[in-house]
């Protein structure tokens, strides 16, 4: 190897690392530019769909762009309405949860400190609740904090859009860029990584999403059958929340079970959300899943848990979503770097 | 009357038009539509190779097919062990590698630009994931593909009875 080819790759090395380190360190600043850059990725599609018509790039976006506006203003139209009603009944019945609560862990304590009289003498149930109480004070005292941390989840989420339309708009050209500066040698590899890793992401970014449309839309169904309240609101978490592979649905079934469980105070309404949840998951793996081949990532289960518990270690739930496709691109980079060195 | 000219160059691609315009000439891409043609822009790549550059080496696996915009290419092959030899000279709208959409086979011959070129790039993945999604067109390439081969192999079958 000639020096200069050292030189080359220590420098790409040094490159990698101070990218890596510098990610690290703006890590926290980072959320919006990666849910943005997703976002643009399982756009382009519909923006290329009007570039092929002969579209300019920028009459294609304004074009994506004018059509979410027609059907967020849809939505909202049709369910802000549904899910204010939810919040503002479900703040007012906090209180009447509260005391029916009370009412039961009152009537369990009573029934088990009868029972086991030693539980009573040693105060078990009364240093429970008066810990359980001081950490519900501690946590309400910072309220404050959790609203300031959503109004900047909100400015996240009206720059979301913003930092999206100009990774829609310059993101081709930016990847067009790159592809002239490969080396002619190595412009095939290059291009087969590039569209073996699209592959793989378009298959699971657009299948996760159609996946988890589908949850969602068949949880608010099953709920609402069940009549469980906020049906809507948990079936939209049910559904961003499969958007994680094996952990997702029973993130999803906690709300509605906890919800549940507060309006019927019994244990079969439990055993019925958790039977909804199963069917919904069965039709999911059955149906939904062979039909959009959203599994078309090929990696093995425990690569998937590994990697989720992994994001979530990182970078927490944005982690969690992220892990798969970051695994995904690694296994397609090695296998064509494994298997096709006839390739380089 | 001045105001559709005007729009259209505020709404229409230009290059994009250039593109489509460019591929109704090679034959793969015979009796295509205008918009089946557009879906193909879709799918290509563009890139600039400086002059005496290798394209791909005869010996390696190719995936992409080749189409020369601009410039020109030569095609060698090593004969006897260690002579190269060229075989043929591609110009503007010729294209080449064609067998690599069809199997992922070593390459038959070396490519190499004999002055700067623009060459437009098929992957084998995308043009499969396009025959997956629009298989009307998709077997009309293929068709066509089918047909340069069979013209090739006729070629090949005539200079070999007339050297024999």
């Amino acid at each position: 190897m000639t020096n200069t080819k050292i030189y080359k790759i220590l420098g790409l090395i040094l490159t990698i690392c101070i990218v890596v380190w510098f990610a690290f360190a703006v890590s926290s600043m980072l959320m919006p530019f990666v849910l943005s850059a997703v976002l643009a990725y399982l756009l382009s599609p519909l923006v290329n769909f009007f570039e092929t018509k002969g579209l300019k790039r920028i009459v294609s976006v304004l074009l994506l762009y004018s059509i979410f506006l027609v059907v967020f203003i849809g939505s909202c139209i049709i369910l802000i309405p549904q899910i204010f009603k939810e919040v503002s009944i479900l703040s007012k019945n906090i209180p009447e949860y509260t005391s029916s609560i009370r009412g039961s862990i009152y009537s369990i304590q009573q029934t088990v400190e009868t029972k086991y009289p030693i539980i009573k003498q040693k105060g078990i149930f009364d240093s429970t609740i008066k810990n359980a109480e001081q950490f519900l004070n501690t946590e309400t005292s910072k309220i404050p904090e959790y609203l300031a941390a959503v109004f900047s989840m909100i400015s996240i989420f009206v720059l979301i859009p913003f930092i999206t339309f100009f990774f829609l708009l310059e993101g081709k050209a930016g990847i067009n860029f790159v592809f002239q500066k490969i080396p002619p040698k190595y412009t095939e590899t290059i291009l087969s990584l590039i569209c073996e890793i699209d592959e793989v992401l378009g298959n699971f970014f657009r299948g996760q999403f159609v996946e988890s449309s589908c949850v969602g839309l068949l949880s608010i169904i099953g709920l609402l059958i069940l009549g469980v309240d906020y049906a809507v609101m948990i079936g939209i978490i049910a559904g961003l929340a499969n958007m994680i592979p094996y952990l997702g649905p029973f993130a999803g079934a906690i709300p509605a079970l906890i919800i549940g469980f507060i309006k019927f105070q019994n244990i079969s309404i439990l055993i019925k959300i958790i039977g909804m949840f199963a069917i919904v998951q069965f039709v999911d793996n059955n149906i939904i899943q062979p039909i959009i081949l959203s599994k078309g990532v090929n990696l093995h289960p425990v690569t998937v848990i590994f990697a989720i518990m992994a994001g979530a270690q990182v970078a927490g739930v944005i982690g969690m979503f992220l892990s798969v496709p970051i695994v995904c691109i690694i296994k397609a980079t090695f296998m064509i770097i494994i298997h096709r060195k006839d390739l380089i | 009357m001045a105001l559709k000219p005007t729009l259209r160059n505020l709404f229409i691609d230009k290059e994009f038009t250039e593109k489509v315009n460019f591929l109704k000439n090679i034959p793969i891409f015979e009796g295509l539509s205008n918009s089946s043609l557009g879906k193909i822009t879709g799918i290509m790549y563009s890139k600039k190779y400086p002059a005496d550059e290798i394209i791909f080496e005869e010996g390696k696996v190719g995936k992409a097919l080749f189409i020369i915009f601009d410039g020109e290419v030569a095609i060698t092959k090593i004969s006897n062990g260690t002579e190269t030899r060229a075989i043929a000279t591609h110009e503007k709208g010729a294209f080449f590698g064609e067998m690599a959409l069809l199997e992922e086979l070593p390459r038959s011959a070396t490519a190499r630009t004999t002055k700067e070129t623009t060459l437009f790039l098929i992957y084998k993945v995308k043009f499969d994931w396009f025959v997956e999604k629009d298989p009307r067109v998709g077997l009309k390439i293929i068709h066509n593909i089918a047909k340069v081969l069979s013209a090739r192999l006729r070629e090949t079958s005539n200079f070999f009875s007339k050297t024999l």
